[in-house]
């Protein structure tokens, strides 16, 4: 390390001045405004039992969520709100994009995982010649804030009760899928927004009494109210164009043939291989289950 | 006048003092902003949460992040780093050709930021270990102003009262006097500009501002 280089010179100033004058001089602290900073999505795990440390995959499996949910929220903010959207692959690029999360450095002694976005503005229309010429059309430029505005009203209308028809299944279904970190080792994971002037703009706790609520809100969506029945096995074969799986359960030989709707996408997009349970209506031929029309599906943690 | 060097200094408690060198934002300050800065205001910060005390205002800043070029619509922004020895003493962040508010035509460097290093301020945790940081930053700016063919003008917005009453305190007495009259209502010239109009806008006069950086040379 360099010597600080010592000096015989006095500022003019200074020798000209009262010890007052420096002394009201000696301190200060700095000058200016708070710039504008990235909209951010600050993530924070709280592990259960005062526990200090965290599987990895719990950890890495929280921020998949938090950037599928920003997806989502980017989905609403760009292309409206579509409750029945569900099919993260039919998102576009440019929404993907637009939504990218990039993590900052952790704060050290905590599981804080602060996200930003630094997206430029998505122009959403590109307008065409003529209407141009017309002058009729103005691209509204979207700010990257309204996807961390509507990533915390996604949570926020959850835990109030509140506009949960417009929010799209793929979101709800990203949020209850948390459910696995909270039953593994975690006992809440906070979500606070910030805007670009650096004020939070929303605080949430998902814990287990939040996922009931995500739960019930997805149950209302059933297009059936029949009791469903349910199944348990391992996702061999999985088709998501055709919307069909190939599910083997213990006791028998013929697997189970499923059926399932775009909207179970986000949940079983990453089944196959993987323990699981389905609601359904199930069809049996000679007592063997032979079909499941998938109502409803939770994935098991593997661990 | 004096032809000798400018000599930007500090002082030590002991009363001795320090020559600044200043430099352009680099790789070598990163760590001192991501690293240092930020981990004593971390440190700060839980301290006043133990003592349920309020944080300075200055601890809430993030200069770290402000450095980051890529952000639009701050690229003309420039970081300039004081460093004493080895170690990093303060910042500024400046814009170039700003026009003067009271001088038509003219251009002055304006500072959007102006920061001693936490660890050359008094704290609920330690005490400075430099004094005399604004002042030696605040010449540093006007000769970087007349280098740049802005006649040694320098523009800023007071962010607070405090800040407002060490540029008073500097211009106190000062023959030709070091700023024009305080201004309101002024915008400022970043994207953030608009949040600055109500802050107090202050200006240096060519003279004022010359015979404070004469002040800093070492006859």
């Amino acid at each position: 390390m360099h010597e600080p280089p010592k000096t015989d010179f006095q500022p003019r100033w200074y020798r000209n001045a009262t010890a007052e004058v420096r002394n009201a001089l000696a301190d200060f602290s700095g000058s200016g405004s708070k710039p504008l900073n990235w909209p951010r999505i600050v993530t924070r795990i709280l592990p259960s039992s005062g526990s200090s440390s965290l599987a990895a995959r719990t950890v890495s499996e929280v921020i998949d969520l938090t950037q599928k949910l920003a997806h989502f929220a980017a989905y609403d903010a760009v292309r409206g709100l579509n409750p029945d959207f569900a099919d993260m692959r039919s998102m576009g690029a440019d929404v993907l994009s637009f939504s990218r999360l990039t993590i900052e450095p952790f704060e050290e002694g905590s599981f804080v995982i602060p996200a930003r976005f630094e997206s430029a503005d998505f122009i959403p229309v590109e307008p065409n010649a003529k209407e141009l010429e017309a002058g009729n059309i103005t691209p509204e430029a979207i700010s990257a804030e309204s996807i961390a505005s509507r990533f915390g009203s996604i949570l926020d209308e959850i835990a109030t009760g509140g506009a949960t028809h417009t929010i799209s299944t793929g979101a709800l279904q990203t949020v209850q899928q948390l459910n696995r970190a909270l039953k593994r080792e975690v006992v809440a994971i906070e979500f606070a927004t910030f805007d670009r002037r650096e004020q939070q703009s929303s605080y949430r706790s998902i814990d287990h009494e939040f996922i009931e609520r995500v739960d019930r809100v997805i149950q209302q969506r059933r297009p059936s109210n029949d009791q469903l029945e349910s199944v348990e096995g391992t996702v061999t074969a999985l088709d998501i164009e055709q919307g069909e799986l190939r599910l083997s359960i213990r006791g028998q030989k013929q697997r189970v043939r499923g059926n399932f709707h775009t909207m179970l996408h986000p949940t079983l997009l990453e089944s196959l291989g993987k323990r699981i349970r389905l609601f359904g209506s199930l069809s049996y031929k000679r007592d063997s289950m032979v079909s499941i029309q998938i109502q409803q599906a939770e994935v098991f943690d593997t661990e | 006048m004096s032809t000798g060097a400018f000599e930007f200094v500090i002082q030590d408690d002991a009363e001795n003092w320090y020559r600044l060198d200043f430099h352009v934002y680099d790789d070598h300050a990163k760590p001192w902003f991501s690293s240092v800065w930020q981990r004593m205001v971390v440190a700060l910060d839980a301290a006043h949460k133990q003592t349920a005390t309020s944080l300075p205002e200055w601890a809430q800043w993030k200069p770290w992040d402000w450095c980051e070029k890529k952000r639009p619509g701050y690229e003309p922004r420039q970081t300039i780093v004081a460093w004493c020895g080895g170690q990093m003493a303060g910042f500024m962040n400046v814009w170039s050709g700003i026009p003067s508010q009271i001088d038509t035509g003219q251009t002055t460097l304006y500072i959007e930021h102006v920061a001693a290093a936490p660890w050359n301020q008094n704290t609920e945790l330690w005490r400075r270990k430099y004094r005399q940081t604004g002042t030696a930053l605040l010449a540093y700016a006007i000769k970087l102003s007349q280098d740049q063919a802005m006649g040694g003008r320098v523009s800023l917005h007071a962010s607070n009262n405090s800040a407002l009453a060490f540029y008073r305190k500097v211009a106190e007495k000062r023959t030709p006097q070091l700023f024009y009259g305080e201004k309101s209502g002024v915008t400022g010239p970043t994207p953030h500009g608009n949040h600055d109009v109500s802050k107090t806008y202050l200006e240096t006069t060519p003279a004022g501002a010359i015979n404070f950086l004469e002040d800093y040379r070492h006859a």
